[in-house]
């Protein structure tokens, strides 16, 4: 199956569609790390200046408090990125695992396992991220935490699902016995075996993950409950920008666009390595 | 009697991206009014396009091109881009292998009967429930009240190969293809539907064009038999002399490869060696001579000319029977 | 009469029925008990009260106010006494908002919410079928490459963009519709269309490959050598195939939907359920948060059930099992 995935990963990289939305990612990601090194006096605000509108000076205007919105923007993607990466990666930390203990032992334990994951799927993950917010209130400092932990924690039920009907395949397979036959412990097989083997539809679905947790995280601070004040994300920025919108329309569209933006590159990009990697697979 | 369809000089290609594949090749051939005709070759070789394109049932990608293209006196052609619903399940009627995928699990029998019925007929609600009835006696299906009521899942394989014939005569067409009606179904029903098929061709006139890879089924009830080798009519003759007295070599390697028909002197069974060419190979010469035992260097280089006599046509340098 | 023998005397159809019916309702009150249970917890073992927040109350005070709410008795008893009220239709009085309770906040919100959803539900559905159903019908045709354009741009474009975004195109440049508030049928174009749009997105690619799944089918194949219309092929007969996993999605979609509906009436200024919750989750307004994630369960499953019921009525496999 691996084989598979090699022949098949050229066909991704001349992607060329998807080969360019990864150059935006990339654009963006250094970008935003790079920025606090070279910018730090111009994100002061400058309350004399107030809210401008995109000028050569700053390239997309400035808030009321006079702060550059290109700044505070890449300040913003950095914050989405890193919410966005860690969660995706508390998802697959969780979700991998657990596909995999339900596809190899199967039966009565697969049984368990899955229909809790069909309870939580049934359970909308707003309210669970709602008793979460009421649980973390809104203490500064932990919102970050808690964006990371609450948005892992409810990612990771398709990933399970994508894994476990691979190791359900997978263990059927000679290799898998053969290892079981000559006593190599549950625990390696799952790791050494199974995981490498489900690894394609892993990265392909969490391509598709990024997106999804940068949108709730967004969606948290546009609410004003996720990340906390003085830092800002893209939500928090398009929050702030729909406070003045009639008056400074840039605040909203510039995140606003750059949000959309983002979001279709990697869906774009999981869908491209979802066709590489596994034709089958289904938006869910 | 006369041709109810006629084939001339016809042409199917697929287009496949950049290249395309011919799967029919200047294929002529007459059905005849009341008849049932066999249409007799391996999977690939074309015998179902052949058909499909007669009612427009061929995907967009294939293109048809005919001298001649008649149904009773109509130009398939040009109706079938007019109007197909005139011909499809009107005047020809259709039905293919696998009753099971054939019929629509969601809906119930008698509203796949009556919909055909009230769309062709023009008929009230009661009228098709009522021509749905006697269609289905017609197939002679247990209980006809009852099956309409009835989903596809809840009847049995035969039940539903009948209603789909059934179906497929509901507006009372004046030809029925059948496509492999019978390959899955089991030998007992198999010869069942054979003989609803002679039935129906002797009751009502029916003619019938049954396509088969099953010489053995087609010489339990065709009157006439083409055989096609790669998208070309390599033979075509009454059913009696195409079993008793091949001219073909590929027809007689056909003939070879069944199993006896009753009353027949056991003989050995042998496959033909090798593998039917693939539609994008064939180019030049004879299509069947890299497995044919009579084949010579000519055959590998022109096309054999369709030869006609007493009937009945072959397309083979040398023919059996007709050695020097 | 015995129940026994009225339910045998039934015509297989009904038995069905009324074994859907009595398992669904059971499966209900499970999954509803189980949410109350664990938010009800989840809550009271979070750190810090709901009245020790920012102003704190000076400690006579701070006791009658937890005696009012019953805070200081054990806490399963705190838990039989929500669901004992709850069983009365009582989610208890809302701890921020003094003098109303929890269903009066509901009372005043639920329609507004409830309109603007079912609006955008409709429109999904209304929009994203047809469409999805049109593009797999002429594949590669004009609609379904405007179909892919819509699909891409209604994952990418969040509900709480797309708000703002509309406000300015067509309330603040065009003057088509009032950029806030609920007053008017009209007023419900603007927040239905940011809702619905991603949903959107997702009924059409569901219905499209749904629909490019079966129209490949020999079923199909036989109803077009039938001489059936297009339009009777597309409905009649692809369509029951292809719509079981758009009903699956819609479970999904009014989650989604329930979600979203948070963001876009604080964007449209419309006074619904999702302004309370918002407020009472960062305020530990307990009883709200509860009431309106119950309230919110109560609705998914209803509609999970609902599904089910249309996959049954849809697909004759199904009944007979």
């Amino acid at each position: 199956m691996s084989a598979d995935a090699n022949r098949k990963g050229p066909r991704f990289v001349e992607h060329r569609a998807a080969r360019a939305w990864i150059l935006c990612i990339m654009i963006l990601t250094a970008a935003s790390f790079a920025a606090p090194i070279f910018t730090n006096a111009e994100s002061a605000q400058n309350l004399a200046l107030g809210a401008t509108p995109p000028s050569w000076a700053h390239l997309l205007g400035t808030d009321a408090l006079g702060r550059d919105l290109a700044i505070r923007m890449l300040d913003g993607a950095r914050i989405s990125l890193l919410i966005g990466a860690g969660a995706t990666l508390l998802s697959v930390l969780i979700g991998v695992p657990y596909g995999a203990a339900a596809g190899y032992f199967g039966g009565r334990a697969d049984g368990l396992l899955m229909a809790a994951v069909d309870i939580l799927y049934g359970l909308p993950s707003i309210l669970f991220v709602l008793l979460l917010l009421a649980w973390f209130g809104r203490e500064p400092g932990q919102s970050m935490l808690f964006l990371f932990i609450g948005l892992g924690a409810i990612s990771w039920l398709t990933t399970a699902r994508i894994v476990r009907a691979r190791c359900l395949a997978i263990r059927e397979l000679d290799f898998v016995t053969s290892a079981r036959l000559s006593g190599v412990s549950h625990a390696r097989i799952i790791l050494k075996h199974l995981i490498p083997q489900t690894s394609g539809a892993v990265i392909a679905y969490a391509t598709l993950t990024m997106p999804r947790v940068m949108m709730e995280e967004a969606f948290l601070s546009f609410l004003g409950l996720g990340v906390a004040p003085p830092r800002a994300s893209w939500g928090t920025l398009l929050n702030d920008g729909m406070q003045s919108f009639r008056e400074y329309p840039w605040l909203v569209l510039a995140p606003g666009i750059a949000l959309a933006v983002t979001l279709a590159a990697f869906y774009n990009i999981g869908d491209a390595l979802r066709d590489a990697f596994d034709p089958r697979e289904r938006p869910r | 009697m006369s041709a109810i369809l006629t084939i001339e000089h016809l042409n199917i290609e697929y287009e496949t991206g950049a290249s395309s594949v011919k799967v029919v090749r200047d294929v002529s051939l007459q059905i005849e009014e009341g008849s049932i005709t066999g249409v007799v070759g391996e999977s690939g070789s074309g015998k179902s396009s052949l058909f499909r394109a007669a009612i427009g049932l061929l995907p967009p990608s294939a293109r048809v091109e005919a001298k001649q293209l008649q149904f009773n006196g109509v130009d398939l052609i040009q109706q079938l881009r007019r109007n197909p619903r005139a011909i499809r399940g009107r005047r020809i009627g259709m039905v293919f292998q696998d009753a099971t995928a054939s019929l629509n699990p969601y809906l119930r029998i008698g509203t796949q009967l009556a919909e055909s019925a009230a769309e062709h007929l023009n008929i009230s609600k009661t009228a098709a429930r009522e021509r749905a009835l006697d269609a289905l006696a017609e197939v002679a299906v247990p209980d006809p009240p009852g099956v309409l009521r009835r989903f596809p899942h809840e009847l049995s394989g035969g039940q539903r190969q009948r209603v789909a014939i059934a179906i497929a005569l509901i507006a009372n067409p004046e030809l029925l293809v059948a496509d492999e009606p019978t390959t899955a179904l089991d030998p007992i029903l198999q010869l069942q539907i054979i003989q609803l098929l002679k039935s129906l061709r002797a009751r009502r006139g029916l003619s019938i064009v049954l396509i088969s890879h099953d010489l053995g089924l087609v010489a339990a009830c065709a009157d006439r038999v083409a055989v096609l080798y790669a998208g070309r009519v390599v033979e075509e003759a009454d059913a009696r002399a195409i079993f008793t007295n091949p001219r073909h070599p590929y027809t007689r390697a056909l003939l070879t490869s069944i199993a006896p028909l009753r009353g027949e002197r056991p003989r050995r069974l042998c496959a033909i060696d090798g593998h039917p060419p693939s539609p994008a190979s064939v180019d030049a010469g004879c299509a069947f001579a890299p497995r044919c035992s009579n084949a010579t260097d000519e055959c590998s280089l022109q096309i054999p000319v369709v030869e006609s006599s007493g009937g009945r046509r072959h397309a083979c340098l040398h023919p059996i029977g007709d050695r020097p | 009469m015995d129940p026994a023998r009225i339910i045998g005397k039934m015509t297989p159809a009904a038995r069905f029925w009324i074994r859907f019916a009595a398992r669904r309702a059971a499966r209900a009150l499970i999954v509803i008990f189980i949410v109350a249970a664990a938010s009800f917890f989840l809550l009271r073992a979070a750190p810090g009260g709901p009245f020790s927040g920012d102003r704190a109350l000076p400690p006579s005070i701070l006791r009658i106010v937890e005696e009012r709410y019953r805070l200081n008795d054990p806490i399963y008893l705190q838990f039989f006494h929500y669901l004992q009220n709850l069983l009365r239709g009582d989610l208890g009085p809302s701890f921020r908002n003094a003098d109303f309770t929890v269903q009066d906040l509901i009372a005043i919100g639920l329609p507004k919410t409830a309109a603007i959803g079912a609006c955008a539900l409709l429109f999904a559905i209304g929009i994203g079928l047809p469409l999805g159903v049109a593009a797999a019908a002429r594949r590669s045709g004009a609609i379904d490459r405007i179909a892919g354009g819509i699909a891409v741009a209604g994952l990418a474009v969040p509900n709480f963009v797309l708000g703002p975004f509309l406000v300015m195109f067509f309330s603040l440049i065009l003057h088509w519709f009032e950029p806030g508030g609920l007053e008017a049928p009209a007023d419900l174009v603007l927040p239905a269309v940011a809702l619905g749009m991603g949903p959107l997105a997702v009924i059409l690619r569901l219905a499209r490959a749904g629909m490019l799944d079966v129209l490949s089918l020999d079923y199909i194949q036989f109803a077009r050598a039938k001489g059936l219309r297009e339009r009777t092929i597309l409905f009649r007969h692809a369509l029951p195939g292809a719509i079981s996993p758009v009903l699956t999605y819609l479970g999904p979609a009014c989650a989604a939907i329930l979600a979203g509906s948070l963001v876009v009436e604080s964007i449209f200024s419309i006074p619904g359920i999702g302004g309370y919750v918002v407020r009472g989750a960062a305020n530990r307004d307990y009883p709200l948060v509860m009431g309106v994630v119950l309230l919110g369960t109560a609705f998914l499953v209803i509609m999970n059930t609902i599904v089910d019921a249309l996959y049954a009525a849809i697909d004759p496999r199904i009944r007979r099992s």
